[in-house]
């Protein structure tokens, strides 16, 4: 089987920052859902932008779906995201002003998949236990609960092939986390995502494959 | 999709885009208010007379002849013999011929002495022929025929009687008391300087500068024009019509070297133009005021939107995360800014139109400035292109800015 997230001697490091936060090898295979952990500032946020191409590493080679991600140009590496990716962030970052509909047309503009996006977004609208009347509905005006299933439905409405998710159950009771677990892996069982799950909370661990704690795979190291 | 991206976003910024919209709105509206005002002006200017292919007149200058003849401005320096008028009237490529004699005034308006040629013949806008708004033509020699604003400004009707001053001032000591002119005709507004005229007779002029025994036996039979007492012996200028235009250039050249009278022929066209050139520095200094106004407010706008952009940082990240490019952000700014400045034109066109439809009458009758409500010409899509253009190239700033801010640090 193919990989579908492979890092071989990626090292990062931010403007200004003496740290650089080095990995030497680690791959995903297609499919598998994975949880990441570590503490706060260990790393994690940093990986999933690098994996999303938000952040650019300064050597080494990260491949997405067996593609040379890293080496790609800005723009067709933001082409690339818009295919094959979904991201759900910790704050969900919906467009406010727009209707949910228009939330997740954008993606699917973006990518260039414009046909059946109201069956598509129909379903996972139902999927997610989420009234149909929200399509019509301004994201700001929506609950925090709702508007993280609105972020799930516009990470999954091209089918992406890897979906990374940044601490999104951190301000749902345990109730509403493990509805949205369940309904997450759900989603991703259906189109046999590649789920990258980032959280601190170990307990969440047990609705995915496999858990991997960001210091297994990552060093820091002081650079001047 | 980014059209609609980019409505919502101005929609969800209302207050400060409102704001932005009518400071633009006000820049365009004067900018295109005076470049509109400026072209009409200009061309109701130079229809203040048409028809005439050659004004004759004493040499002096072609302005200034122009100037005394059509806008009854500025003194005649010299008159021409009546038999040269004569001449003219009889020769074969004249059609008509317009006798004008000058150099009296009634109340501060101009007394043009002139024939029953005039009423027929002058013409002014797109070539319409004067009417009358009450009356009939003079047929006497003590009959006068005045213009709408002579009649509006002092109150003037058909019967009233005017009594003309010698000389060209507001205020004069020097009457005509002995030959009063009875008022048998107002004319329609014309916009024009013939509104600020009072018409008389050639013989009406001869009449009231006679030794007062003469004008005695003129008094007694007025209705007379041929009476040989009043026949003139020169006049200030001609207006001539003629049979074929192609004529204009050999006649002009045959009057200007014409043996047995001092004669100037003038192409009223040409003198038109040299003397609205003569306007252009405050016509560029309107323009640069106007452009100035239109600068300050597209600043407005690039600043609106670069200060816009710290709120929407986040908003343009989550784009960019979706697959957005760099390039699309940028366009996604310009469309914007583009939105609005189009936005701006088109309220300012409209509003210039209903504006100017309702003033149309006013400006007419009050400044004699036949200004149209039609704005939707070449010229007015020409700024408003511009306007667009001016307003993307102020954006780039806030759109390079949107291009080049960093994901990472915003989500």
């Amino acid at each position: 089987m193919q990989p579908a997230i492979e890092l071989h001697n990626v090292e990062h490091r931010y403007e200004k920052s003496h740290r650089a936060m080095g990995i030497s090898h680690w791959q995903v295979n297609s499919g598998e859902r994975i949880f990441l952990h570590g503490p706060s500032g260990s790393g994690k946020t940093t990986l999933l932008n690098l994996l999303a191409g938000i952040l650019e590493p300064n050597s080494g080679e990260i491949k997405l779906l067996g593609q040379a991600f890293s080496s790609l140009s800005s723009k067709k590496r933001d082409k690339f995201r818009a295919r094959h990716i979904g991201v759900v962030f910790q704050q969900f970052n919906l467009v406010p002003h727009l209707s949910v509909e228009k939330n997740v047309s954008l993606a699917a503009y973006f990518a260039g998949k414009k046909t059946q996006i109201n069956e598509r977004l129909d379903h996972y609208l139902t999927q997610l236990q989420l009234p149909s009347d929200v399509a019509h509905q301004q994201a700001g005006h929506l609950s925090v609960g709702q508007q993280q299933r609105v972020a799930i439905a516009r990470a999954l409405i091209n089918k992406p092939e890897i979906l990374l998710v940044d601490e999104p159950t951190s301000a749902l009771d345990n109730d509403a986390r493990d509805a949205f677990m369940t309904m997450l892996i759900s989603l991703c069982k259906e189109d046999n995502t590649t789920l990258l799950f980032v959280s601190h909370d170990q307990s969440l661990a047990q609705y995915l494959d496999s858990a991997v704690s960001l210091s297994s795979l990552g060093k820091y190291r002081e650079v001047s | 999709m980014l059209l609609s991206f980019a409505t919502s976003s101005l929609r969800s910024r209302s207050k400060s885009v409102v704001l932005t919209f009518l400071s633009l709105l006000i820049s365009v509206s004067v900018l295109l208010s005076v470049e509109h005002i400026r072209i009409q002006a200009e061309d109701s200017f130079k229809r203040t007379v048409s028809g005439v292919d050659l004004i004759v007149g004493a040499p002096s200058g072609q302005l200034n002849l122009m100037l005394y003849s059509v806008f009854r401005m500025g003194s005649p320096t010299n008159n021409i013999s009546y038999d040269s008028f004569e001449m003219l009237q009889n020769d074969a490529l004249v059609e008509w011929a317009i006798p004008i004699s000058l150099g009296d005034s009634h109340r501060g308006f101009r007394v043009m002495g002139t024939n029953e040629s005039y009423f027929a013949h002058y013409k002014y806008g797109d070539k319409q022929l004067l009417t009358f708004s009450d009356g009939v033509p003079f047929s006497g020699v003590f009959d006068a025929v005045i213009g709408a604003d002579v009649a509006a400004t002092l109150n003037y009707k058909v019967g009233d009687k005017v009594v003309i001053a010698h000389g060209l001032g507001a205020v004069s000591f020097n009457n005509h008391d002995a030959s009063p002119f009875t008022i048998v005709g107002i004319l329609a507004p014309t916009g024009t300087p013939v509104d600020k005229t009072v018409h008389v007779s050639l013989a009406g002029i001869e009449a009231m500068h006679l030794p007062k025994k003469q004008l005695t036996r003129v008094l007694q039979a007025p209705d007379n024009l041929n009476n040989p007492l009043v026949q003139p012996d020169s006049i200030t200028a001609v207006m001539l019509g003629l049979k074929s235009k192609f004529a204009t250039f050999n006649l002009q050249r045959a009057l200007n070297n014409y043996e047995d009278d001092r004669l100037m022929a003038i192409l009223p066209g040409v003198a038109m133009a040299e003397l609205w050139q003569m306007m252009r520095s405050v016509e560029n200094v309107l323009r640069v005021i106007s452009v100035l106004v239109l600068v300050s407010s597209l600043f407005g706008l690039a600043t609106m939107l670069l200060a816009s952009m710290q709120q929407r940082e986040k908003e343009i990240a989550v784009l960019r995360i979706l697959g957005a490019s760099g390039g699309v952000v940028f366009t996604l700014i310009l469309v914007e800014a583009l939105l609005i400045a189009l936005a701006a034109s088109a309220v300012s066109i409209g509003a210039l139109t209903v504006v100017f439809a309702s003033l149309k009458g006013w400006l007419a009758s009050h400044y004699g400035l036949f200004i149209s409500a039609n704005l939707m010409n070449t010229h007015t899509l020409m700024i408003t292109g511009a306007i667009l253009v001016a307003a993307i190239v102020t954006s780039i700033i806030p759109a390079v800015d949107a291009y080049r801010s960093a994901i990472h640090s915003r989500l």
